[in-house]
């Protein structure tokens, strides 16, 4: 259910960049608005393929920009 | 060859420029004026050109190859499987001399990282440089920025080997 891929995803991501759940929505990127830098965006595919059983390739991390990204790659 | 390099705790805007304008006097090299890529990446033709911004830091770095530099708190905290903060800026220094971006290899450690010099920044950060070739020296250029055209650059350049 993309709720629930949704709002696993914002815990992980709250968690890592210590941010709070109302400042992640789909549309938020998180590079321009929540300032993650490059270590960051590792953790949280590395947090992303532990929880959802996933293997993220290059190329689809590459094409992460905003949560919606995220969510839209998990739910295929 | 050499790698010149700059950190500062605080970055004012103009900061870049004035780095370029030491590495041009230092290195006697025709570097052409500062411009910035899409990204806002500082780019000069004739040099190679790496930036790096964490809490408390900035870095800069200038060769005649392509350099890469990473700069972070040493206390950041880092899962157990990247390793260690240190190797951490190992990988990315690597990664932006590649201009390739952190590839999974690179982050896995399948990669072999070039030579890389450790910068002893301060007592809380830990960085590293990283160059498409051996490095040979570190010039490390001190807090206080001379202003260009004090003719202050040259004294003010401490010369340090590292291999």
């Amino acid at each position: 259910m993309m709720q629930q891929t949704f709002e696993q995803l914002r815990t992980i991501i709250c968690g890592i960049l210590s941010v709070d759940a109302d400042q992640v929505t789909m549309e938020t990127n998180l590079i321009e608005d929540l300032q993650a830098d490059s270590l960051d965006v590792v953790e949280i595919i590395m947090q992303v393929e532990n929880t959802f059983g996933v293997e993220v390739e290059d190329e689809d991390a590459d094409k992460f920009k905003t949560i919606g990204d995220v969510v839209a790659y998990l739910e295929k | 060859m050499y790698v010149f390099w700059i950190a500062r705790r605080s970055a004012t805007a103009d900061w870049a420029p004035i780095a370029l304008a030491l590495y041009r006097k230092w290195s006697g090299r025709a570097v052409g004026e500062l411009r910035h890529a899409p990204n806002g990446r500082p780019i000069a033709d004739g040099a190679y050109i790496s930036v790096s911004h964490t809490d408390g830091m900035s870095a800069i770095a200038l060769a005649d190859v392509p350099v890469g530099i990473d700069v972070e708190r040493k206390d950041r905290p880092i899962s157990q499987a990247l390793g260690t903060i240190a190797d951490w800026t190992r990988k990315e220094a690597y990664a932006k001399m590649r201009g390739s971006g952190l590839t999974g290899q690179i982050v896995r450690g399948d990669v072999p990282i070039a030579p890389y010099a450790e910068l002893d920044v301060s007592a809380e950060h830990v960085a590293t440089v990283c160059c498409a070739d051996t490095v040979r020296w570190v010039y490390r250029v001190p807090e206080d920025l001379p202003s260009i055209g004090s003719g202050n650059a040259d004294a003010d350049v401490g010369i340090r080997d590292k291999r």
